[in-house]
């Protein structure tokens, strides 16, 4: 898992619970990496899901929603530091259309070593985008997040509907529409 | 609190330094790693750099090499641009086109193009760039700037650009030659059909299986089929009769071996009509010499062989009507030679009885008339028989000069009738023995020399005969008849030898004749392969000549059955059988015989005939060829084929009707020595008989008798010119000095001779007789000779003179009765030496 996931995940906590509750659940996680993370490194994937899990139980949500929530966040991220990726002329289904076509190809070259999720797209009819999204990550809840972020941001209004073809959630399948 | 935030603070800072360090790890590891990316791109780059330069040279070298080879390449290369321009030509195209590549470049291809071929280029070209074509070849003329037509074969390359700026590249090859042998290949071929048509010859094509693959027009005029009719057809069911189908068939089969053929046949048209062809038929091959059938080639014969019935049936009519005329000739023939050869016998008989001058003038009228009647018979009768080609040369070997000197002989009389001299000579360079036709050559110089005494008196006809060539198996020679004559005006002399042609029309009244001898001669020498010719001076005297090819015989091998009276040296002796059974004729013949004191048997038919020549042995026989019961052939056969007849080899003589007749061939083929035309005369029987017992000759026939000059002055009867020859050796002169002394001294040797028989002086006698022998040598008549000689002998022997009486008294008679023929040797010698 890349670092920047790390790194604005705690800016997240920081944000809006204070460094405290960071340096807590990394106490209380104890991760391998010794819990110091810089955005340019990669460290175990499960790192971030014990962290995650950690968070939750601590403020009382369900990991679901903290992955939604930390989806929105991601994509204000993204957006700042990569706006040469935001066409303005584009509709939010351009956009999604481009994260497995170009974004995901263009990050490939920067971090080689980046393991990123497929996303499949395809218009079965007009103002409908069928988005797949396959990972071993299972990680299709930060997708909803940043995908609802998009829809936002484009200003468009559009229902998600999102629903697991493998059970365990390595293939998912949005309905948006 | 306080505490534990700093703890908080302490442990984030911590955090933040770790990150710090790891990330300053990571970015030195990225900083090293993309340095050492950085130096590999370096490398790599230079690599590229280096790859591009090598690929730069060699890519300069090989547009070099490609340069050169376009440079010197035998063939035109040229670009162009996609309008047509040149853009660059190779020196060939300089070479070519006589232009140089200054003149060339910008120019656009067309202008050099002949005229009436531009349209049609341009057209090719522009429909290759519409339709992409990447390479094309099309042949069209140019012209070059000496103004020769030049042919091109061109192959094009278009290397198609986005921008239409297509590059072409053309290669192009002087054609002219191949254009011209095409072009002669055409027109000949167009030639030979146009000569084909012309020449109405029908062609036709079939397979191996014998099916019509091809017919051409004229074939079609010619049966009235169509080509679309006979194509995939059977000939043989289309035009054939049953009856010829097996002819085809063979000439199938031939083509199917290769061969060609050339036949005739009947062939069917549509129309049910028959025409007929004559079919020169080919194997058929294909460009690989593989046999894909046979081409007949018709030619319809109809016409000439309609022509050919017509004359095969004029030709049988006219064979039918000449055989008509040629049996009506023979019979007329014989019919009148039978009574006329006993005319001319009984004329001949009569002569030599005791007639007064009247009688004897008539019995000579009688005499010419019946000859010039039977010349007249034997003449049409030959000439008939000649033109028939009924007449054959018949080779045998004769005695060249032994032949002449006898027809000289038999026409002595005639000469001396009329105040003419008759000599011969022939050349040392002639054969003494020759083979050729014994009678042809006889009748041929009969005939000549008949001429020249008839339209000669007091003159001097010659015989000559002379070598004038060699060939392989013979030579030639050369005989000539001469006379001083009345001779031939220069403008008839070719006209003499034609048939019933004398020089004119009083000719015949004054001399007679019938005008066929010489076109017989010229017909006999031209059977013989020779030819005739006549030079004349008109009032001078002609000289006819006449040259033929005769093989020449080494030495006298004679005939198989060599005559066994050979040795006999005088008719007196000679012991003959005649085989007659015309009564005239026979009494003819008896009394000859008789006159020449012969010896002779009478059978008066051929069965007879061999009876008689079982029993006793003759020294020739006389046969006569039409007797009854056996005729003259097969008696003679019957006489050859018995080995145990005394007479088996004996010569066999044929007395026939005509010489030309097929009896000689017939005479021949019964192994019959020689023959006799009947009627002959007294001096021709003579000749005849003692040639064949070889009297004269016979001992001297290997010397070299044409060297005797004797025996070219015409000797009278009974002198021996041998014998002059070897005692004068050709002096004529001295010949006659000695006969003069003889002459002087005769009379005085027999009144000696007389006396001492009177007186029985025994002594004086002997001398006597031995001194007239050689009196009687040195005057040519060495037979007389021998008699003294044997009388001689005996009376030396006997030693007395008992029983001898008469013997001398005939010896004495013999002296008395030589002193008037001596007298004419004397007169002949005196007449040569006063010609020379």
């Amino acid at each position: 898992m890349k670092g920047i996931v790390f790194t604005k995940f705690f800016e997240m906590i920081e944000e809006e619970k204070g460094y405290d509750l960071v340096d807590t659940i990394i106490e209380e996680v104890k991760p391998d990496s010794g819990g110091s993370y810089t955005a340019v490194g990669t460290y175990d994937h499960s790192e971030i899901v014990a962290l995650i899990v950690s968070y939750a139980k601590h403020t009382g949500q369900n990991v679901s929603d903290v992955l939604k929530d930390f989806g929105k966040y991601l994509f204000d991220v993204f957006y700042n530091n990569y706006s040469s990726f935001f066409n303005p002329n584009h509709t939010a289904f351009d956009f999604l259309k481009s994260i497995d076509n170009y974004i995901h190809i263009e990050v490939a070259k920067l971090y080689p070593d980046a393991q990123l999720p497929r996303f499949k797209t395809e218009e079965p009819q007009k103002g409908t985008l069928v988005m797949t999204y396959v990972s071993t990550r299972k990680m299709a809840d930060l997708a909803y997040g940043l995908i609802e972020k998009t829809l936002q941001h484009f200003q468009e209004e559009k229902s998600i509907i999102m629903e697991n073809v493998e059970a365990g959630g390595s293939v998912v399948k949005f309905t948006i529409s | 609190m306080v505490l534990k935030e700093l703890e908080v603070l302490k442990r984030r800072l911590e955090r933040e330094i770790k990150a710090r360090k790891e990330a300053e790890r990571i970015l030195e590891e990225k900083a090293l790693e993309l340095f050492h990316s950085n130096e590999q791109l370096r490398k790599l780059n230079q690599n590229l750099e280096d790859t591009v330069q090598k690929r730069t040279r060699e890519l300069a070298q090989s547009q070099k090499q490609f340069q050169s080879l376009v440079e010197s390449a035998g063939d035109i290369i040229y670009n162009a641009n996609v309008k047509g321009h040149f853009t660059y030509v190779n020196p060939m195209s300089e070479k070519v086109l006589g232009y140089s590549k200054e003149e060339l470049i910008g120019r656009h291809y067309t202008e050099f193009v002949q005229k009436k071929y531009v349209d049609k280029v341009r057209q090719f070209y522009l429909q290759t760039l519409k339709n992409n074509k990447k390479t094309s070849y099309y042949e069209f003329p140019v012209i070059n700037k000496k103004g020769r037509i030049i042919w091109l074969g061109q192959k094009v390359q278009i290397e198609y650009q986005a921008d239409g700026n297509h590059k072409i590249t053309a290669v192009a090859r002087d054609i002219s030659e191949l254009v011209q042998a095409r072009k002669a290949l055409e027109s000949s071929e167009e030639k030979y059909r146009g000569i084909i048509n012309n020449m109405e010859l029908g062609l036709l094509e079939v397979d191996l299986n014998g099916k019509i693959t091809k017919a051409y027009d004229w074939f079609c005029d010619m049966t009235g089929y169509t080509a679309e009719e006979l194509v995939g057809k059977d000939p043989i069911e289309v035009f054939m009769r049953p009856e010829q189908i097996p002819i085809m068939k063979e000439q199938d089969a031939n083509r199917k071996r290769g061969q060609t053929g050339v036949y005739e046949i009947e062939m069917r048209k549509k129309n049910g009509e028959y025409i007929w062809v004559a079919i020169s038929g080919a194997p058929f091959y294909n460009i690989k010499g593989k046999m894909i059938g046979s081409i007949g080639i018709h030619l319809d014969i109809s016409y000439q062989k309609k022509m050919q019935a017509q004359l095969e049936a004029a030709r049988y009519e006219a064979e039918k009507a000449r055989k008509a005329e040629q049996d009506f000739l023979a019979y007329m023939s014989h019919e009148i030679r039978t009574p006329l050869n006993a005319v001319v016998g009984m004329a001949n008989l009569l002569a030599s009885t005791r007639l007064d001058d009247a009688q004897q003038v008539y019995v000579q009228d009688i005499k010419y008339a019946a000859d010039v009647l039977h010349g007249l018979v034997s003449d049409v009768l030959d000439i008939t028989k000649i033109e028939a080609g009924e007449v054959e040369v018949v080779e045998s070997e004769l005695n060249l000069e032994q032949s002449i000197a006898m027809l000289c002989k038999t026409l002595d009389y005639r000469a001396k009738e009329k105040g003419n001299k008759l000599t011969y000579s022939i050349k040392e360079n002639v054969p003494a023995f020759i083979l050729a036709d014994r009678n042809f050559l006889n009748q041929i110089l009969l005939n000549l020399l008949g001429n020249a005494l008839k339209f000669t008196e007091n003159g001097a006809i010659k015989v000559a005969v002379e070598k004038i060539g060699e060939v392989e198996d013979g030579v030639f020679l050369k005989f000539e008849v001469s006379d001083t004559g009345i001779g031939i005006s220069a403008d008839k002399a070719d006209k003499v030898f034609e048939r019933f042609k004398q020089e004119k029309a009083e000719t015949q009244r004054q001399y007679g004749g019938t005008g066929l001898g010489l076109a017989i001669s010229r017909q006999l020498v031209e059977l013989h392969g020779g030819r005739i010719y006549v030079e004349s001076k008109e009032g001078e005297g002609s000289t006819f000549i006449f040259s033929f090819r005769v093989k020449e015989v080494e030495t006298s091998t004679s005939n198989t059955f060599v005559p066994t009276g050979a040795e006999t040296h005088s008719l007196e002796s000679a012991f003959i059988l005649v085989a007659e059974d015309n009564e005239f004729n026979l009494r003819y013949i008896q009394a000859l015989l008789d006159q020449w004191k012969v010896k002779y048997r009478i059978a008066s038919n051929g069965k007879e005939a061999v009876r008689l020549s079982e029993i006793e042995e003759f020294d020739l026989i006389l046969m006569d060829m039409q007797m009854p019961v056996l005729n003259g052939y097969e008696a003679c056969q019957a006489i050859r084929k018995d080995p145990g007849n005394p007479n088996q080899n004996v010569a066999i003589l044929a007395l026939t009707a005509s010489a030309l007749l097929d009896e000689k061939r017939k005479a021949r083929e019964a192994e019959m020595n020689d023959h006799l035309t009947k009627p002959f005369t007294p001096d021709q029987l003579y000749a005849f008989i003692s040639q064949n017992l070889r009297i004269e000759v016979s001992e001297n026939v290997n010397e070299e008798v044409h060297q005797n000059a004797f025996s070219a002055l015409g000797l009278p009867k009974g002198f021996d010119a041998k014998a002059l020859e070897d005692t004068y050796q050709g002096d004529i002169e001295y010949a006659l000095q000695m006969i003069t002394l003889y002459m002087k001294s005769i009379e005085e040797e027999w009144k000696k001779g007389e006396a001492n028989l009177k007186a029985k002086d025994y002594k004086e006698l002997v001398t006597w007789v031995h001194k007239l022998a050689s009196n009687f040598t040195m005057v040519g008549l060495p037979h007389i000779s021998e008699q003294f000689r044997k009388t001689e002998k005996e009376l030396k022997e006997k030693k007395s003179l008992t029983g001898y009486q008469t013997k001398i008294e005939k010896l004495i008679l013999e002296v008395k009765k030589s002193k008037p023929k001596v007298k004419e040797l004397g007169e002949t010698l005196l007449k040569a030496i006063e010609n020379d």
